[in-house]
């Protein structure tokens, strides 16, 4: 092998292990489908408060922001006023980490003029300390509930760290929980897309 | 004339962004979750106000803002009710609200900062624009380390400047038309009895101006509609009679409008129910002539044969005179298990004698069923009888309770008074005989006795007899009737 030979061998060599590396972040969120779903574009969805099953605190609250924030901006969905969904928490007796019951969705849903309404619970959220950075770790389970009928459509598992979203030596790190929600968020939003749930005014 | 055309169409486009900007914002103070639920953030809700009025955008001052807070009650930063943006573009004249959250904030391990912004349109409350950023130090590394943030303080800025710069370049003030909302809904009771009084009182803010509500009805089941009253300013209630047909009634309140448009909001169900719970009582005792009976404790425990929620329930002990021994009630479900200590209520042991458990459950709809046990309760030891009688060769011991309750087993020892044991017995039927040899005649020992019972239900006693040849005299020297001491007339 000559110098030319190699040279090209090494670039070669470099860009299949970029490719390589850069391939592991693939891990899609999991998705049980219980209902069908059938079929209307989402428009208006409601949050009902996050459960935070993590020592992380607030984490329910700034997933819940997060999510509520990225559902308007890449998908166009209107999300209820949390103020809203907390009046009628309120009003139907419900604590912030209880879910409500199959009627109380429904009620939430018609006052709230909504199609769905998604509840969560993180179950991990910490920033674990790496070599000179922090890594952030994610669980979330998000449940998807028609609010016509008040059953349960979708459920959602997501988990990742900041480290899986690395592309080389300390490129693409996602180093905040926040910037985590935020991709998780994101990469959830387009599962579901891409499972059949159809985008506002498509 | 080129250069006429140039310059009229510069004017024309700086009138047209002054006129996309020309907007009021409330900016909201930051809602700071590194601080708490409760945490607030007011240097950076003054950058973000700067930031906008930099943008050319009016902002209402933050005194007026927490002002119009504290005027609403409004104790939670972050977002509002639909009713408390109507408002504040009522009140503060704001064309969009800015809500923004501090998500993390933190100097170690390493500098990070994170925040969520929203804007949200007054007149029709819906979200605008939104974004959500994260930073920390590691993410921002310059040639030589030159400019690189050192703490939260250099993150924040480079943050928030990095997030409002998409902002959008055109604000439309006028969206949607505003929806109607309703503030409150009260369905009472949710679960009743046939002809039970229901009543639904309702709470709605009509938007000013876009829509007048003509009618505001209730629909109860399929196809009943009532109207509501006006109590007070968008207040209306109405009261009906429950139906006898058992099952569930969906509600739902539905607003007509001038324009001929119908909302139909679902308040809830309320149950019709005509049954009463069905539940009967087990206790733990030893079954005994038709008895349950016990000696200390006993386990009470409902058992249910249709499970459904309650509203309250009762449990007392009383005895036949009908005085309570024990009892407790409580709101709620059962609990699965009741334990009477046989006691009374000032903590000393009750009597022994029969009892009456009485327990009552009503349901949510208030319909009660009562269930009872008769118990009996004996905690005192058997009492034995002994008598001894002289037979041909041995002296006959006879051996008896005085108690309903049968013995589980006895035991009996006859020893000389120097502790020589003459004879062991034990056995679980009573009345019984025990033979017993006589002693020599030149023994002079008293002839003692050691006897042992033990009921079914656990209460023991040992009695000692010191000499068991005195029973045989009482036996022989019982005291004749007395002899009349009086005159009694006759007839």
């Amino acid at each position: 092998m000559n110098f030319a030979q190699f040279r090209y061998f090494s670039i070669f060599f470099l860009i299949a292990l970029l490719l390589g590396v850069s391939s592991c972040t693939s891990s899609r969120p999991s998705l049980e489908k219980k209902n069908a779903y059938e079929g209307q574009s989402i428009c208006s969805v409601a949050l009902l408060p996050f459960i935070n099953g993590s020592r992380f605190e607030q984490g329910n609250l700034i997933m819940q922001r997060i999510f509520a924030a990225e559902l308007s901006r890449i998908a166009g969905i209107e999300v209820a006023s949390e103020g809203d969904v907390q009046n009628i928490y309120q009003e139907l007796r419900i604590y912030p980490n209880q879910l409500p019951g199959i009627e109380q969705i429904r009620v939430l849903g018609s006052r709230l003029d909504v199609q769905l309404v998604i509840s969560g619970r993180i179950t991990e959220m910490e920033e674990k300390m790496g070599d000179n950075y922090v890594n952030p770790v994610l669980h979330v389970t998000l449940q998807v509930y028609d609010a016509k009928s008040g059953k349960t459509m979708w459920a959602t598992y997501h988990g990742r760290e900041g480290a899986d979203y690395r592309k080389v030596m300390h490129f693409g790190l996602v180093n905040t929980v926040t910037q985590l929600s935020r991709i998780m968020s994101d990469e959830i939003i387009e599962e579901w897309f891409a499972e059949g749930m159809k985008q506002c005014g498509k | 004339m080129k250069r006429f055309l140039i310059i009229a169409l510069l004017v024309m486009a700086t009138l047209i962004a002054s006129y996309a900007q020309a907007v009021t914002v409330a900016v909201f103070p930051v809602e700071d979750l590194s601080e708490g639920r409760n945490g607030v953030n007011f240097t950076l809700t003054d950058f973000l106000q700067q930031n906008l009025q930099e943008k050319g955008i009016e902002v209402i001052p933050t005194d007026r803002i927490i002002s119009f807070m504290s005027r609403n009650r409004i104790r939670w930063l972050g977002f509002l009710g639909t009713s408390h943006i109507y408002q504040v573009r009522d009140d503060l004249g704001a064309d969009f609200i800015l809500f923004g959250t501090v998500s993390q904030r933190q100097e170690l391990p390493l500098a990070a900062f994170g925040m969520v912004l929203t804007l949200v349109r007054a007149s029709d409350a819906r979200t605008v624009w939104t974004e959500v950023g994260g930073m920390s130090k590691a993410d921002i590394s310059n040639f030589l380390a030159i400019d690189e943030p050192e703490s939260i303080d250099d993150l924040f800025p480079v943050l928030a400047q990095h997030l409002l710069s998409s902002w959008p370049d055109v604000l439309e003030v006028t969206g949607q038309n505003p929806c109607i909302v309703v503030e409150t809904s009260h369905l009472s009771s949710q679960h009743v009895k046939p002809g039970d009084e229901v009543s639904c009182s309702v709470k709605i803010r009509p938007p000013a101006g876009v829509e007048t509500i003509t009618q505001v009805l209730l629909k109860v089941g399929e196809d009943n509609y009532l109207d509501m009253v006006e109590i007070s300013p968008n207040s209306y209630t109405v009261m009906w009679s429950a139906p006898d047909a058992e099952g569930f009634q969906p509600v739902s309140l539905v607003l007509k409008c001038q324009s001929g448009k119908t909302f139909i909001y679902f308040v809830g169900n309320y149950q019709i129910d005509t049954h009463s719970p069905k539940l009967s009582l087990k206790v733990a005792g030893k079954q005994v002539n038709n008895f349950i009976a016990f000696n200390d404790r006993l386990p009470i425990t409902p058992i249910w044969q249709d499970p459904e929620p309650l509203s309250h329930w009762s449990l007392f002990i009383q005895n036949m005179g009908g005085q309570v021994m024990a009892g407790t009630e409580n709101k709620g479900s059962l609990p699965k298990r009741f334990v009477w200590k046989g006691q009374r209520p000032d903590g000393h042991k009750a009597e022994d004698g029969i009892y009456e458990i009485v327990l009552t459950v009503w349901d949510r709809a208030n319909n009660s069923t009562v269930s009872t046990q008769t118990v009996f309760l004996k905690s005192n030891p058997p009492v034995p009888v002994i008598n001894a009688a002289v037979g041909n060769d041995n002296l006959i011991v006879t051996m008896d309770t005085e108690d309903e309750i049968p013995v589980d087993y006895w035991s009996a020892e006859i020893l000389y008074s120097d502790g020589e044991v003459l004879l062991q017995s034990q056995g679980a039927d009573l009345p019984v005989d025990i033979l017993i040899p006589f002693p020599s005649p030149s023994d002079s020992r008293k002839l003692e006795a050691i006897v042992c019972m033990k009921d079914v239900l656990g209460n023991k006693v040992q009695k000692k007899i010191d000499n068991l040849m005195q029973l045989v005299n009482i036996e022989e020297e019982q005291p004749e009737p007395p002899k009349q001491q009086e005159w009694v007339p006759e007839f």
